[in-house]
């Protein structure tokens, strides 16, 4: 099953650790010695945590969340970026009544000591009960599994992927040559997972947007001892390394650094530096937040330059002079910059580190909140132009070139611009919902919903009562299963073209909804 | 036959208290995991009944952000209820409550409240007690319900509420 659990960790009641596992082979920095100092400010913190009546309490550790169950002589505690649902709470339940039951008394506590790494007392035979509930986390098909010990220490592990694992061969290949299914091949990858007989490299994806840590600076400098090791250990690496550093900045996608230095460098010893370095833990991909934030400030960026032909730059200066004396958020205000005279957005990440969960998304909203703020402190006679140039530039830069994941929340900043753009007092009495569908049976329902009802708000009734009549829709008056007669996708398409047709905020508020919901848009709304 | 009720309702709060997913919980029934500002308005609505009487609840939700004050202003206008929402994470939030009443009494000369404390499932980041919350209520001359939208907790008995109160205004 999918899940959220990086790592789990299992401690007796007095806090000494019984078990560690890491299930996202992904995860930055949950190395057993990072999950030890882990442990040990949940230990601090256990004797308040434990004594609570509930079972489970999540605690939020800064970048991480631990998700603490009560057992009846040990505790677990889960390590995730998010919260866990209940079906993943329901199976560490069931994981820590059986590791109580059948495998507490195999793990002697004396058998180690402070001095030792709690990751040596480790249970091979419990993880693979793990992983057989659990899986690794998001195992992706371009990984390459390899081994780490010889072959001697395989040979007690039995696995159908012995003969295919080769160092080279991804996931997919390696389903496609054993002729295993894919979910056999998962299942063998977590279960040699867990005797920690492989690991992976190639984890990345090549939509991932990557970003340096501040240790990245340490290859960059010819005389550290991470850049002296690297030329002992891997020659060519080091000279690769420095020509990635200027292309890892936070805002292009694996694909783009590729692309940039393919004619330079082979794309297999530029793939292998990047896992190097991400091995180490010094570069990242871009988390599901912080891609929302890169959205965000790119949307800022693009706003800034479209405002600056529209208008000029003095003017967009003020306008975003003006915003930013209202903003208090020292991680947005500093990313800010002065450069040749005109204001620019920094896309820097490090001003983001070790921030949490809750952090993060309150910067997504604080950013929302300058872009919104900006348009606003436009000169409102030329705002119908730079809002028609606008969408332009986001359906080009921002539409095509984000996932629909990373597209959530930003419709906020389309509503704003169709509110900005309609010169007319908002609806603010009821509205007509007669027979219209709250909870949807398709996609195409729910956008016709959102566009009818916001719609609305903003544009009066009378638009559309218009949109209804010259798409015939009987939206309101009958449910799409009524329709009889009716061809459902051509009268959601009409909805669509005709809303497109109020206006450039309005196509850009469609885009993303669209996109959103891997809609399909009709051909005259394509920009 | 019993009388049908449309009424209207608004929610306010300091930022991400959680308007838009208590709303989103409510109307869908679903959960959004992610935050993202209101810039606006936004707006959802259910039918529920209320003993003998069917309400179609017209939910509206007002964007928080300071500079959004003029377009919300827009908005009041009809309301006949209004929920006000803090987060018992935060103490500013709760204090600001304040503030949002006084904004509500500057747009709507007769309504019915209610004070919702949500996002009870952090319990370790708690800050505001149960009785902190009833006293702010209390001196506000409303009632006091703590919610969890992650948990889905008290969010329906929150719009029943506000639904009752404003239905027994009319009697």
């Amino acid at each position: 099953m999918s899940h959220a659990i990086e790592a789990l960790l299992i401690t007796d009641k007095g806090g000494a650790p019984r078990f560690y596992m890491q299930l996202d082979p992904k995860a930055l920095n949950m190395d057993p010695v990072m999950a030890s100092s882990f442990f040990a400010a949940i230990d601090m913190f256990s004797k308040e945590v434990f004594d609570e009546k509930s079972p489970i309490v999540q605690v939020d550790y800064g970048a991480r969340l631990f998700t603490l169950i009560n057992g009846v002589n040990t505790n677990m505690i889960a390590v995730s970026v998010q919260r866990l649902t209940q079906e993943s709470l329901d199976i560490l339940d069931s994981l820590l009544a059986e590791f109580e039951l059948d495998w507490l008394e195999v793990v002697d506590p004396f058998d180690y000591s402070f001095e030792t790494s709690f990751v040596d007392v480790y249970l091979e035979a419990f993880g693979e009960r793990v992983m057989e509930k659990l899986s690794l986390r998001l195992l992706g098909e371009t990984w390459v599994p390899y081994f780490t010990t010889k072959s001697q220490s395989r040979e007690a592990i039995p696995s159908l992927l012995m003969n295919y694992i080769n160092g080279t061969r991804n996931v997919n290949e390696i389903i496609e040559v054993s002729g295993l299914s894919r979910r056999e091949v998962v299942l063998d990858l977590s279960k040699l997972w867990a005797h920690r007989v492989i690991r992976f490299r190639n984890m990345f994806n090549f939509n991932d947007f990557m970003t340096t840590g501040t240790q990245f600076v340490r290859y960059a400098q010819a005389t550290s001892a991470e850049t002296q090791d690297l030329r002992t250990l891997h020659p060519d690496m080091a000279d690769v390394i420095p020509h990635l550093a200027g292309l890892i900045d936070g805002r292009r996608t694996v694909r783009e650094i590729l692309a940039e230095l393919g004619a330079r460098y082979d794309e297999s010893e530029l793939l292998r530096s990047l896992d190097f370095l991400i091995e180490v833990g010094v570069i990242e991909a871009l988390t599901p937040e912080k891609r929302r934030i890169l959205l965000a400030k790119e949307a800022l960026e693009l706003a800034i330059r479209v405002a600056e032909g529209t208008y000029n730059v003095t003017e967009a200066t003020n306008g975003l002079q003006f915003v930013m004396k209202t903003s208090k958020a020292p991680e947005a205000l500093s990313q800010l910059v002065l450069k040749d005279g005109k204001w620019s957005v920094d896309f820097d990440f490090k001003v983001l580190e070790g921030l949490n969960q809750r952090r993060l998304m309150m910067l997504f909203g604080e950013w929302m909140k300058i872009l919104a703020q900006f348009v606003n402190a436009l000169n409102p006679t030329k705002i119908e132009r730079f809002i028609g140039n606008l969408t332009t530039v986001f359906s080009q830069r921002i539409i095509r070139r984000y996932s629909a994941f990373d597209l959530r929340g930003f419709e906020e900043f389309a509503y704003w611009l169709e509110i900005l753009s309609t010169p007319t007092k908002p609806h603010v009495g009821p509205i007509e919902t007669s027979r219209l569908q709250i909870v949807w049976s398709s996609a195409l329902e729910e956008l016709a919903y959102i566009l009818v009802t916001r719609g609305h708000i903003i544009y009066k009734s009378e638009s559309i009562t218009q949109i209804r009549s010259a798409s015939g829709t009987p939206l309101i008056d009958l449910l799409p299963t009524e329709w009889v007669g009716r061809d459902r996708v051509e009268t959601f398409e009409r909805i669509m073209v005709e809303y497109a047709n109020l206006g450039p905020a309005a196509k850009l508020t469609l885009l993303i909804l669209a996109t959103q919901r891997g809609i399909l848009i009709p051909k005259e709304i394509i920009i | 036959m019993s009388p049908s009720y449309l009424l209207k309702i608004v929610t306010v709060g300091s930022a991400s208290v959680g308007k838009t997913s208590i709303i989103i919980r409510y109307s869908t029934g679903t959960f959004r995991e992610h935050y993202s500002p209101t810039l606006g308005v936004g707006f959802a609505y259910k039918k529920m009944d209320v003993d003998e009487d069917s309400v179609n609840l017209q939910i509206w939700d007002l964007g928080s952000q300071d500079f959004l004050e003029r377009t919300r202003a827009n908005y009041y206008l009809g309301a006949q209820g209004v929920i006000f929402m803090y987060d018992v994470t935060s103490w500013e939030s709760l204090n600001e409550v304040l503030e949002w009443k006084n904004e509500v009494d500057r747009n709507l000369d007769d309504y019915r409240a209610i004070l919702v404390g949500n996002k009870t499932d952090l319990a370790m980041d708690r800050v505001v007690s149960t009785e902190e919350g009833q006293n702010i209520a209390a001196q506000l001359g409303i009632d006091h319900i703590e919610t969890s939208v992650r948990l889905d907790m008290n969010v329906n008995k929150a719009f029943e509420m506000i639904a009752r109160s404003i239905i027994a205004s009319f009697h």
